[in-house]
């Protein structure tokens, strides 16, 4: 499933009252906007650095897009990221997010898919910092490629 | 008196409140048991039927109170237990369209769990609207709570309804609606029973037993508990049925202030008359003193001083002295003239007469008549006495005859001179009168009448003189004697005149403040009882009051037992202490064996915990008409390990009440899960637009793979969104088993709570949680695949492996994983 469309039926389940998703809807939005926004990461790196669309480690993903990319987007996205993940597994004493909290991070994961759509190519991001060592470095030889990992069990 | 849990078979259970009887008939029985002066007995009666009473009482000094006993109020004596069956609400607080809460009408626990901002908050504000109104406690919430209680997604009419379940009814239902411009405090509520006409909300009488027994604990409402100590005295004792006490007991403490300042006023009016009456050198002055003691006012006594005649005691006093100095007179000068005259005069007829001898005159009168006699009888012969011859003859006869007459004459004229100068010497003396003895006492009441008595002494001091010596003194003494006289006459009634002069205007107020003296004589007279009055029926309350409330605290003891898990704050007996301004709930505590007050020494959540022991029970009491009481958020800021004990406390009440809690976390439901108390778990949820539904919650591995199956059936998801969801919903369903296993483990070996959730909390993977469950070490992710293989079979790795592909990647095959999820989180649910 392409992320719009996990995106979409993640808000159709928060915003159809429906007896029949009554109480679950929380966590299975939660779940669907964890897929976008992992979907949607990888669709980023596609366009730009297609090895790092490979990396099964959300959180080198993450961290690159950070600090290659676009810090201030970048951030939001890692918090979404933890917090949908962590709303993805059992945890006692705790109750599924709420609409709000859920309407929050999709509205992250949509930033992130406007920015795959039409941002420009890393490097070239405002808020990108540089050090003088990687002036002048190819882009993704200026990366440290991540450890390789097992399939990642989130 | 019987206060105490009624006892069910081995069990401490509901509270009764020892209510046999009535309040009157109690009271009766004591006061005859103590045997109560009758005037006090009546004060205390008459001050518990109302003030009325209490003021004919005191009017008469008797009554029959008795019979004024009003009607009784309140605490009706067989309560009905009414069970909640549902909450409706729409359109209040964060609830938008028609939500409802639906219950099980009877004893039993239900949770309602829900995030902050779900809306179950407002469940419980509505019951709570809709059965006390716009009560003082939402009076006292914010500005914004007051004019955010309208639903913002909602617009038009609020309406709030509960149905109840009560004996001997077929169903109640309590509504309020709102019209679409209403203020919080401008609703219409109603009651309707099948077959019954609508009623308003006050016919169900549950006015005060709201108040008294207070079906609704929250936990802001528990956190302001202590605030004050006369408010958590107040909430705690209203209770105990002893307001009719109290108010009694504030009426005589009115009734002997008020007797009390017309005593102060009294004396305080006799503390300024008392020295005016000391200065006065005034008999009256004195004898008004004599009755007016400091102790005793003989009021009869001080009336007859200032309205009786003269006294005893007043006439010789000096007051009498001055009025017969100034009645002093001499003789009147005509008086004395006159006397100088006749005195005179007598002097000048003796003088005219004198050298005449009256009583040889006499003689020879006599001897002359003799000789006539003789003459007479015998005729002519010789003087018998000097013979000479024929001396007697006719002719000698009435020469002898004239001689005779002329004698006698002169004898008589002799005689009355000597009988008028002994008369007018005898009224001479009768004018020089002795001085008077009051005279000698003029220095007593500081009159000089020095001079005055030495003209008098002079006056009175030459008895035998001569008449003519007798007039002169006649006349040189009158004039001194009284002109001194005048002067003391004078003095005597200035003196008078201004003893007078002091004495009237004091004897004005005194006649005034008589009036006030005899209303504080009788107030005087009825403090004492009043004291009896009130002191009785301040050690009565307070003993009826602490039998009442032992059985709450000892019910609070031992919820607090079960509260306070690992703290080391030991509760010591709640009490009830003091009255009126001074009244207090005393919560002392023993640290470690050291002795301090609660509020000092307990966390927030300690005191949370404390609040909830005191009212719990009181909402537990026999005599409430509410089966159920409704608790908001009790485990805000709780420790885990209290939540525990909570859980027990609360599986504890359900067994005779309907226990409603509302909590924002898992917690509770947890521990009740664990703790295997039997609960029903209801879970609340907000769309956007305010959208609430509640859902009942099964236990978290089977609701996490009834939300798959769902999921995974239902045909309006489609599958790619169901592909997507179900797999992440079969491993929290695993997690969910894991956790619940090595909870169980660890605490179950004593492990304090924290860091078992804290150990739990370091988990972010499925591998993770089985690891914990498998091995009780969460490091040994890499062993898992491994040993499911070896313990349950090569399905469940395959299992699992399939489940954190499709988690991440969406694209697992749906169909038989639920079912092989609900095989293996039962193998791992079983391991010990």
């Amino acid at each position: 499933m392409e992320p719009e469309e996990l995106l979409a039926a993640g808000r159709d389940l928060v915003q159809r009252a429906s007896p029949a998703t009554a109480g679950l809807w929380p966590r299975a939005t939660a779940l669907l906007a964890r897929q976008a926004l992992e979907e949607g990461l990888r669709r980023f790196w596609r366009g730009r650095e297609p090895g790092l669309a490979e990396v099964q480690n959300l959180r080198c993903q993450l961290v690159c897009f950070t600090s290659l990319c676009d810090r201030t987007l970048g951030d939001r996205v890692h918090q979404a990221w933890l917090a949908l993940s962590h709303a993805c597994h059992h945890h006692p004493y705790e109750l599924g997010p709420t609409a709000d909290e859920l309407q929050g991070w999709m509205e992250t994961v949509e930033a992130l898919l406007a920015r795959a759509r039409t941002g420009p190519a890393p490097g070239a991001a405002p808020e990108r910092h540089e050090t003088a060592a990687d002036a002048g470095r190819p882009r993704g030889a200026s990366l440290n490629r991540p450890r390789p990992t097992p399939r990642g069990f989130g | 008196m019987d206060a105490g849990f009624t006892a069910h078979p081995g069990r401490v259970i509901l509270l009764s409140c020892g209510m046999e009887g009535t309040l009157q008939e109690l009271l009766q029985e004591r006061l005859t048991k103590d045997g109560m002066e009758p005037t006090t007995r009546a004060l205390i009666l008459a001050a518990v039927a109302g003030p009325a009473s209490l003021q004919q009482v005191l009017e008469e000094g008797k009554g029959e109170p008795d019979a004024l006993w009003p009607e009784a109020t309140g605490h009706p004596g067989a309560a009905v237990h009414a069970y909640l069956q549902s909450i409706s609400v729409e359109g209040f607080r964060g609830i938008g369209p028609l939500a409802t809460l639906s219950l099980e009408p009877g004893p039993g626990l239900t949770l309602v769990v829900g995030r902050n901002g779900s809306g179950k908050s407002s469940f419980a504000e509505a019951l709570e609207v809709l059965l006390t109104g716009d009560s003082q406690r939402w009076q006292e919430r914010s500005v914004a709570w007051r004019e955010g209680w309208r639903n913002l997604h909602h617009h038009g009419a609020v309406e709030v309804q509960a149905r109840f379940a009560a004996e001997g009814s077929r169903g109640l239902t309590v509504r309020r609606h709102w019209t679409e411009r209403a203020d919080l405090n401008e609703s219409q509520a109603e009651v309707q029973e099948p077959g019954r006409p609508r009623a308003r909300l006050e016919a169900l009488g549950w006015e005060q037993a709201l108040q008294v027994h207070r079906p609704f604990l929250s936990y802001d409402e528990l956190g302001s508990m202590f605030d004050e100590p006369s408010g958590l005295y107040d909430a705690l004792s209203s209770v105990l049925g002893l307001d009719d006490l109290i108010q009694a007991r504030s009426r005589l403490g009115e009734a002997r202030r008020e007797r009390e300042r017309l005593v102060r006023a009294a004396e305080q009016r006799l503390g300024q008359l008392r020295p005016r009456l000391e200065a006065l050198d005034h008999e009256r002055a004195r004898d008004c003193l004599a009755a007016l003691s400091a102790t005793s006012w003989d009021l009869e006594q001080l009336e007859a001083v200032l309205l009786g005649p003269a006294t005893k005691d007043e006439e010789n006093g000096a007051e009498a002295v001055l009025q017969r100095l100034a009645a002093l007179s001499a003789p009147s000068l005509e008086e004395v003239v006159r006397a100088a005259d006749d005195l005179r005069r007598a002097a000048h007829e003796r003088a005219a007469v004198a050298g005449t001898d009256a009583e040889r005159a006499n003689r020879v009168a006599d001897l002359l008549q003799r000789a006539l006699d003789l003459h007479a009888a015998h005729g002519d012969r010789d003087c018998p006495v000097c013979g000479r011859q024929d001396a007697l003859d006719p002719r000698w006869r009435v020469s002898a005859e004239a001689q005779v007459r002329e004698l006698r004459e002169r004898a008589r004229a002799v005689a009355a001179a000597e009988e008028r100068s002994r008369q007018a010497r005898e009224r001479a003396r009768r004018l020089l009168t002795a001085p008077p003895e009051v005279l000698a006492q003029a220095g007593s009441v500081g009159i000089d009448a020095s001079a005055a008595a030495t003209a008098w002494a002079r006056w009175s001091a030459t008895l035998d003189q001569e008449p003519e010596a007798m007039a002169d003194h006649l006349l040189a003494c009158f004039d001194p004697l009284e002109r001194t006289l005048s002067a003391v006459r004078e003095a005597a009634r200035a003196e008078l005149d201004r003893r007078e002069s002091a004495w009237r205007p004091l004897a004005r107020d005194l006649s005034e403040w008589l009036g006030q003296a005899r209303e504080a004589q009788a107030a005087r007279a009825m403090l004492p009882r009043l004291r009896d009055a009130e002191r009785w029926l301040g050690t009565t309350s307070a003993e009826l009051r602490d039998a009442r409330f032992e059985p709450i605290a000892n019910r609070a003891l031992e919820m607090w037992e079960q509260l306070r898990c690992r703290s080391n704050v030991e509760l010591v007996r709640p009490a009830l202490a003091g009255h009126s301004t001074r009244r207090r709930v005393q919560l002392e505590v023993r640290v470690d064996g050291q002795e301090a007050t609660a509020v000092g020494v307990m966390s927030q959540g300690e005191l949370h915990c404390l609040a909830l022991a005191l009212f719990l029970p009181r909402a537990l009491l026999s005599d409430s008409p509410f089966g159920f009481v409704v608790i908001d958020d009790p485990v805000q800021s709780m420790d885990p390990a209290r939540v525990d004990g909570l859980a027990r406390v609360l599986e504890e009440t359900a067994k005779h009440r309907q226990v409603v809690v509302f909590t924002h976390d898992d917690r509770l439901s947890e521990a009740v899960r664990r703790l295997r108390v039997r609960a029903r778990i209801l879970e609340v949820t907000r769309r956007p637009g305010s959208q609430v539904e509640v859902k009942e919650q099964l236990e978290p591995v089977a609701r996490l793979l009834e939300d798959a199956r769902v999921v995974a059936l239902e045909e309006k998801v489609p599958a790619q969104v169901a592909a997507q969801v179900v797999p992440g919903f079969c491993r929290q369903a695993l997690e969910a088993a894991c956790t619940e296993v090595v909870r169980r483990r660890r605490i179950g070996r004593g492990e304090p709570h924290a860091e078992v959730d804290a150990e739990l909390e370091r988990v972010n993977r499925t591998l993770g949680y089985l690891a914990l469950a498998l091995f009780d070490d969460r490091s040994r992710a890499g062993d898992v695949y491994a040993a499911l293989n070896r313990r349950f079979g090569p399905w469940a790795g395959e299992l699992v492996s399939a489940l954190n592909r499709g988690s991440h990647l969406g694209n697992g095959l749906v169909g038989d994983l639920i079912p092989r999820t609900q095989r293996l989180a039962e193998r791992i649910r079983a391991l010990s």
